[in-house]
């Protein structure tokens, strides 16, 4: 399977193939979902050709809410319409929800240990360093000049130590960003 | 506070939030803290950061911390109020998209803002690491493994399930060795 396939679109993928598919997707994504959507989704079932599956995902990527969730509902549209939407993302839910009560039933049961307590502090505590090197991660995909840094280090101030509601960062630095790359793409 | 009046504010807070949504679940954390811990006082900072801890634990959409903070506040009501407030709007968004897909894939716009999306997400993504940080850490053992985890899983594309493990163990450790407090 490569990308000079040129297209999926002659695939039919039922409502059921849906439901396993997303399932699958959702059970197996540890630490988001990026990557097991990709295996299932382009690799195993073929739903997409890897093109396809980026170009999806960069419309994703700028639309509100999460950027697989968002990608669930157009590949549901994409094979049985609205139906289809509904299967998917509720599928991909579906798991890591019940797991996700199952694992805080359990904890409230039995952080009368001090032991389970000390390993949910320590598992917190590396917890909030995966999220600062899943930042660390992103940083590798920018191309950093001066507008870039500035709309990152505005961005952090502004949300990490002004404590500032989103909604400013979507209304101030994301229609600055956006300008000033225009703006950039146009000189050069 | 009244139970309705709990599953209300809890409904406003994340489908306000659905709204402004850009970078995932990950990049929403602050803003999560804002409104439920400083905000509200549904939460406490550690109760908080053990919320976190724990849908990274979970397979899934990073976006699952929402349906935890849902249960952990008003139960099984509170899952399913505050799932489809962060989950229904931009699902609609999506779908919506979608038909018009054709002529929004190729436009050169999209590109434009994709690349001015990167870094606002990066500070949005790192301020959640940051915040994440103060409510989970309370000494030098806390503030030496999120370090430690950073600057590892940085370099390494080992499943996260590995550093929270690690973490756990380490807190274990720390603790009957008398180097930790627990809160």
């Amino acid at each position: 399977m490569d990308s000079s396939q040129p297209s999926s679109a002659h695939k039919s993928v039922s409502l059921f193939d849906l439901f396993t598919g997303f399932l699958l997707v959702g059970l197996q994504g540890f630490g988001g979902i990026s990557n097991s959507s990709h295996y299932i989704i382009v690799e195993k079932r073929r739903w997409l050709t890897p093109r396809e599956f980026v170009e999806l995902f960069g419309v994703c990527s700028i639309l509100p809410g999460g950027n697989f969730l968002n990608g669930s509902i157009m590949i549901g549209a994409r094979y049985q319409g609205p139906i289809g939407s509904i299967v998917s993302i509720s599928s991909l839910l579906l798991m890591p929800v019940v797991i996700l009560v199952g694992i805080a039933v359990s904890y409230e049961h039995f952080s009368y240990l001090p032991d389970v307590r000390a390993a949910t502090a320590g598992a917190a505590s590396a917890a909030a360093g995966l999220i600062v090197a899943t930042a660390t991660k992103l940083m590798r995909g920018v191309i950093w000049s001066v507008v870039p840094v500035l709309m990152a280090a505005g961005t952090f101030v502004l949300i990490g130590t002004l404590r500032a509601p989103l909604w400013m960062v979507v209304v101030i630095f994301v229609p600055l960003s956006i300008g000033l790359t225009l703006l950039g793409r146009k000189r050069s | 506070m009244k139970d309705d009046d709990v599953l209300t504010s809890l409904f406003s807070v994340f489908l306000l939030t659905a709204f402004f949504s850009i970078g995932g679940g990950s990049a929403l954390i602050p803003e999560f803290h804002r409104q439920i811990v400083d905000i509200h006082g549904f939460m406490d900072g550690p109760h908080f950061a053990k919320a976190v801890a724990l849908a990274q634990v979970a397979p899934g959409p990073n976006m699952m911390l929402v349906s935890l903070i849902g249960w952990q506040v008003a139960g099984l009501p509170g899952l399913l109020v505050t799932t489809f407030a962060i989950v229904v709007p931009p699902s609609l968004l999506a779908y919506a998209v979608w038909r018009g897909m054709e002529r929004v894939q190729d436009h050169p716009l999209l590109k434009i803002i994709k690349s001015a999306l990167g870094p606002v997400v990066i500070g949005l993504t790192l301020a959640s690491g940051i915040i994440t940080a103060q409510a989970a850490d309370h000494d030098a053992v806390g503030w030496a493994l999120t370090i430690a985890t950073a600057g590892l899983m940085t370099f390494t594309k080992r499943n996260p399930l590995w550093a929270i493990g690690a973490g756990a163990i380490v807190g274990i450790i720390a603790y009957r060795m008398g180097f930790m407090t627990l809160v």
